[in-house]
């Protein structure tokens, strides 16, 4: 489970870059699935977590460096919703969920022989008051972050956006397990009990997590695959045709154009280029060239 | 050579929304206070794309005829920018004609120039040109960002 969000995050961050570099406001949710990416390295996907924590003391501190990471990607996620809903940030609750991090630090520093590196660190330590606090914390957080952009995808949660909703209410109820383990473990005698409620967490949030991302790539392909058939080709082809035919002063614009610019832009600019260099050069291309650009144009005027 | 950046300007002009350019024709005369006259002219035009004209009371613009709707309209908007750039920047004898230099063309029977290449005055109002095809045509072209849209 662990493997796929990795990879679905992978893909989101990859095919979003031209997205993030064109519009600021894209690149909440890009620095999102970033430090998700992150959090999921921290936990020992791709490198042996014994060797990642070794280079940090292996005091399990990658334990404390996953927590904030996940947390800080749920708080970026959050944020992308909030633009999505048109929610303004008024209220200082918007930044509470971040208050934990310190938290987190302070009793995570607290906590009792930290050594051995080990995935189940917090189980091993929870009859600790600081791992308590320190987990409870991050959970709470966690909580809040994700109940509230839960309520703010309310109006919104149709369709595609509905896996998101999904996906963060299964997030919750495996967060929620966590917190009542941790509470009838300090509180009640029932250990066996708390730790069977505990024992839901992993697989609830990472299957909740695998959803969110799953709708988030869903969407994205969605709406870029036909934008993609329309004018990807077009797109390539025009700046090939500038770079052979030197239709610029540098040699590098044509690509940044294509980068730069959506796909619909940077055909037109590569139309308007090549007609200037035509003018200049008091010459035309040939027929079949000819042709094909006069489709191109025919094809964007069909959308003024 | 000080120029502002094109984006505010194109929105100081349009505001944020999309725009069409009998909007900005409007806009444009409303600021110069006299009416911009588009002009399709046939004939030979060589190197030249279009070309305006500012008389006491009107400016005209000519474009050739044959060129596609987009270039057209590019052109056009390029032409747009330097009425709009010498609205708010005062006159820019380079590369257009000063005053001095029309009186001694007129009665000639043929004209031809050789204006700086790359001027930061022609990269503004093909910029300005650039921006203004964007305005009109994003009711086509949705966010880059599926997420925000």
């Amino acid at each position: 489970m662990k493997l796929l969000l990795f990879a679905l995050l992978s893909a989101l961050c990859l095919l979003r870059i031209p997205a993030v570099v064109k519009v600021s406001e894209a690149r909440a949710s890009w620095v999102a699935s970033v430090f998700g990416l992150v959090a999921l390295y921290v936990l020992g996907t791709v490198t042996p977590l014994e060797v990642i924590d070794s280079y940090l003391g292996g005091v399990n501190v990658t334990n404390l460096l996953q927590a904030i990471f996940a947390l800080l990607a749920i708080f970026f996620f959050n944020d992308s919703v909030r633009r999505l809903a048109n929610v303004p940030i008024v209220r200082w609750t918007y930044y509470a969920p971040l208050l934990s991090v310190p938290i987190m630090i302070v009793s995570f520093a607290l906590i009792e022989d930290k050594a051995p590196t080990a995935a189940d660190f917090i189980d091993t330590r929870m009859d600790q008051l600081a791992t308590a606090v320190y987990s409870g914390t991050y959970m709470l957080a966690l909580l809040f972050t994700v109940l509230r952009t839960i309520y703010m995808l309310r109006h919104k949660a149709k369709g595609p956006y509905a896996t998101f909703s999904v996906g963060l209410l299964v997030v919750a109820v495996a967060v929620s397990c966590h917190i009542t383990y941790v509470v009838l473990f300090l509180f009640s005698p029932w250990d066996a009990f708390a730790r069977e409620i505990g024992s839901w967490f992993d697989r609830l949030f990472y299957a909740g997590l695998s959803v969110t991302a799953a709708g988030w790539l869903i969407l994205f392909l969605s709406k870029q695959l036909p934008r993609l058939r329309l004018w990807m080709i077009d797109a390539l082809w025009l700046t090939g045709l500038r770079m052979r035919v030197n239709a610029d002063r540098s040699r590098v614009s044509p690509a940044w154009d294509l980068f730069n610019e959506t796909l619909e832009n940077g055909v037109y600019k590569s139309l308007i280029v090549l007609h200037n260099y035509e003018r200049a050069n008091l010459t035309t291309f040939p027929e079949s060239i000819q042709t094909r650009i006069d489709r191109i144009e025919t094809k964007l005027d069909a959308r003024v | 050579m000080d120029l502002p950046p094109v984006q505010d300007k194109v929105r100081e002009l349009c505001g944020d929304g999309t725009t069409s350019m009998a909007e900005v024709l409007e806009r444009l005369a409303t600021i110069c206070e006299k009416p911009i006259k588009l002009i399709e002219q046939e004939g030979s035009w060589g190197t030249l794309t279009a070309f305006k004209l500012d008389f006491e009371d009107h400016f005209k613009i000519y474009v050739p005829p044959q060129d596609s709707t987009q270039y057209k309209l590019h052109c056009i908007y390029h032409e747009l920018g330097h009425i709009y750039l010498e609205s708010f920047q005062g006159s820019l004898f380079l590369p257009d004609f000063s005053e001095e230099m029309l009186k001694e063309a007129a009665g000639a029977k043929s004209m031809s120039c050789c204006s700086v290449p790359n001027h930061p005055v022609e990269r503004w109002v093909e910029d300005f040109a650039f921006e203004m095809s964007k305005k009109t045509r994003s009711r086509s072209s949705s966010n880059p960002d599926p997420f925000l849209s």
